[in-house]
């Protein structure tokens, strides 16, 4: 999987120049003014971000494009701008925390806080430290009771309880 | 005489065995994440900030003033064992330091780190005691434009000098600064980008935030992998300390490291990175040895992290004194103080005096607490620091999701945290510095109440802000901060083509 050092920041700058866009016209849509009564209304810090947003996504794209044509010019390749940005070894990484951490927002009411996060902490390192399961699922307890001791008796946090009290 | 009283009184404060509890707790976690590479005091602020749910202030303060120059050391030990700097503040102490490592001088390295820290970071508390309480009282005379044009000072110092980019930079504060806008109007009570969701009535806290942009997408990109292998002979208890005739050759720099440091630490946007380069720099000039710098000198590793720990401190003083804070560790640190009901602003001294001066009191503290560390607890971070890195991205994930949690005990904010996390990878990848998104939210409420204000205060003119002088000289200075780069560059590059095309 391949993406281009100067491919992500045009991506960036058309991304930016959308979600300005879609700031003005969600401000718009809710009716919040820029002046109400002559002042300053609600609209009016959203809408100045909204277009300093669009600013900066305009910017971004000449910055990547002038560079590009520079490099085109010169004949010879700018090695930032032609990185490979994407790395397995993350990206792996990234959908094993992405999948723990929407399993812990599905879960977490039903079988408790505390339940989802030893048992992430476990498949986290069992997955992606290929270390013993003995090994792993001692982590796991140990690091749950010292979260136990820390947020709940401690900080009286009211996390989520499962079915076994905990 | 009021400087000693304030500060007796600050001392008396520390009588509380818990101040001194979560100073300590603060320095040995600092000095431990500071080591693990990657993890900068940034990371570690924002992952640690649960901690100081329930906290009074005093404590919540001193403890996160510990984990800040604790990291300030801890970046040097793994720069010195494994020519890894833990954080970027300790880049330059890897020049010096690895190749004494290499020589069998690791304890002499790290022992002259400790106390070139420790001394950097007790002279720099001095100038910050003496410093803060004098700008506190000249900007009590600022009204809303004044206010308004240090916030922009602030965001545009950070956004212009922090990554490659400036647009990058810039993109981060706006979009902060929009962030920070969602929820109930300030002025109308207008529901704004809330969309029925009951829990973005009060906002987006910046926690979550800093949470994910710093601790979530430092977990994903997994760079905390490594392993130290010392002898441990050269970190034997005895071999830490320098000699005296040591101790006569770096004195002045550390004496220089510090000033240079402290003064720099202050400027918004500088930083710890940028004074440990400069105090590197300044050393080498005029070091009887300074062709030697980069072989393996003790004074190469004691002006950098002497500049650094003061560097630390300086920062602290816009924070406090004009609620401007000018990195990303000093904008979580502003944030947790604001989640605790305490403005950071020129009334600090004077309506928190209590733990204001308690802070300064334990930055004292918190420097004998580092000494003492470490030198007697550097077997110790050396062992923590071989835990494995998978291992400890799992704890930390747990550790940032049930704060998450815990800041409004609702699953909504773990989710967001997640959210943020992800934004932060895609971040890293793509350069854009997450500390100015993190100063935008931060200051975002009091940017546009300030700039509301001030237009109201003037009928609505748009010109308010700049036709106040103060407020003028600060813009003018925030642009200057801000696209002096771009033009220097423009200029550089017109430059070049001129000569091009005369040859």
């Amino acid at each position: 999987m391949k993406l281009k050092y100067k491919h992500g920041n045009l991506i960036l700058g058309a991304v930016a120049i959308a979600a300005g866009g879609i700031i003005l016209f969600l401000t718009k849509a809710q009716k919040l003014e820029f002046l109400k009564n002559e002042m300053p209304g609600p609209g009016m810090f959203p809408s100045l971000c909204a277009l300093a947003v669009i600013l900066c996504g305009v910017l971004l794209l000449a910055e990547t494009f002038s560079k590009m044509l520079e490099a085109a010019r010169e004949g010879k390749a700018d090695s930032e701008l032609e990185e490979n940005i994407l790395n397995f070894h993350e990206l792996k990484n990234l959908l094993v925390l992405l999948i723990l951490g929407g399993l812990i927002l599905v879960l977490a009411e039903r079988i408790g806080l505390l339940t989802c996060l030893g048992l992430s902490i476990v498949f986290y390192i069992k997955i992606q430290g290929k270390e013993p399961w003995r090994k792993a699922v001692w982590i796991g307890v140990a690091a749950t009771v010292f979260l136990y001791v820390t947020f709940v008796w401690f900080l009286r946090v009211p996390v989520p309880k499962g079915p076994l009290g905990f | 005489m009021a400087l000693f009283l304030n500060l007796a009184h600050g001392f008396s404060i520390l009588a509380d065995p818990r101040v001194i509890l979560y100073s300590l707790l603060g320095v040995v976690a600092g000095v431990i994440i500071g080591a693990l590479p990657g993890l900068g005091p940034s990371v570690g602020i924002a992952v640690l900030l649960p901690m100081c749910y329930g906290l009074n202030a005093t404590c919540a303060l001193c403890m996160l003033c510990g984990i800040y120059y604790g990291s300030m050391y801890g970046g040097s030990i793994t720069a010195i064992l494994i020519n890894t700097p833990g954080d970027s503040a300790a880049v330059m102490t890897t020049l010096d330091g690895y190749p004494l490592a290499r020589k069998g001088e690791a304890g002499k390295a790290l022992g002259m780190s400790c106390f070139a820290s420790v001394l950097g970071g007790t002279v720099a508390v001095v100038l910050f005691m003496v410093l803060a309480p004098v700008i506190s009282s000249y900007a009590l005379s600022f009204g809303s434009s004044e206010y308004f044009a240090l916030m922009v000072l602030g965001l545009t110092s950070i956004a212009g000098m922090t990554g490659k980019s400036p647009a990058k930079g810039f993109l981060a504060v706006f979009l902060g600064l929009f962030v920070s806008g969602i929820g109930i109007d300030l002025v109308y009570g207008t529901q704004k980008f809330v969309f029925g969701n009951v829990h973005l009535y009060s906002g987006i806290d910046f926690v979550p935030v800093a949470m994910g942009l710093f601790g979530i997408a430092e977990i994903i990109c997994d760079k905390t992998d490594h392993s130290i292998h010392v002898d441990k002979e050269s970190l034997k208890f005895k071999r830490l300390f320098p000699t005296w005739q040591e101790w006569k050759i770096c004195m002045p720099h550390i004496g220089r490291g510090t000033v240079l440091g402290f003064l720099v630490g202050m400027l918004p946007g500088a930083g710890a990175t940028i004074a440990s380069f400069l105090s590197y720099g300044m050393a080498k000039n005029v070091s009887k040895r300074g062709d030697q710098f980069g072989s393996g000198v003790l004074e190469g590793v004691a002006a950098p992290e002497s500049a650094n720990n003061a560097a630390s401190m300086g920062a602290m003083v816009p924070m406090l004194t004009l609620g401007v804070p000018g990195s990303g560790a000093t904008a979580i640190m502003m944030g947790a103080l604001m989640m605790l009901g305490i403005t950071p602003g020129p009334s600090f001294f004077t309506k928190s005096a209590d733990v204001a001066w308690g802070l300064v009191a334990s930055m004292y503290l918190g420097n004998v607490i580092l000494a003492v560390l470490g030198i007697c607890g550097l077997s110790l971070f050396v062992k923590v620091l071989n835990v494995k890195g998978t291992t400890l991205n799992a704890l930390i994930f747990a550790f940032i999701l049930i704060g998450a949690y815990a800041l409004e005990n609702s699953m909504f904010t773990v989710g967001l945290t997640l959210f943020f996390g992800f934004l932060g990878y895609l971040f890293k990848k793509l350069n854009v510095p997450a500390a100015p998104m993190v100063l935008g939210i931060v200051l975002g409420y009091l940017t546009e109440s300030n700039l509301r204000q001030a237009l109201i205060i003037d009928d609505g003119n748009l010109l308010a802000v700049v036709t106040h002088p103060i407020s003028f000289v600060i813009l003018i200075v925030a642009v200057l901060l801000a696209f002096g780069t771009p033009i220097k560059n423009w200029m550089r590059g017109l430059r070049k083509k001129r000569s091009a095309t005369s040859i």
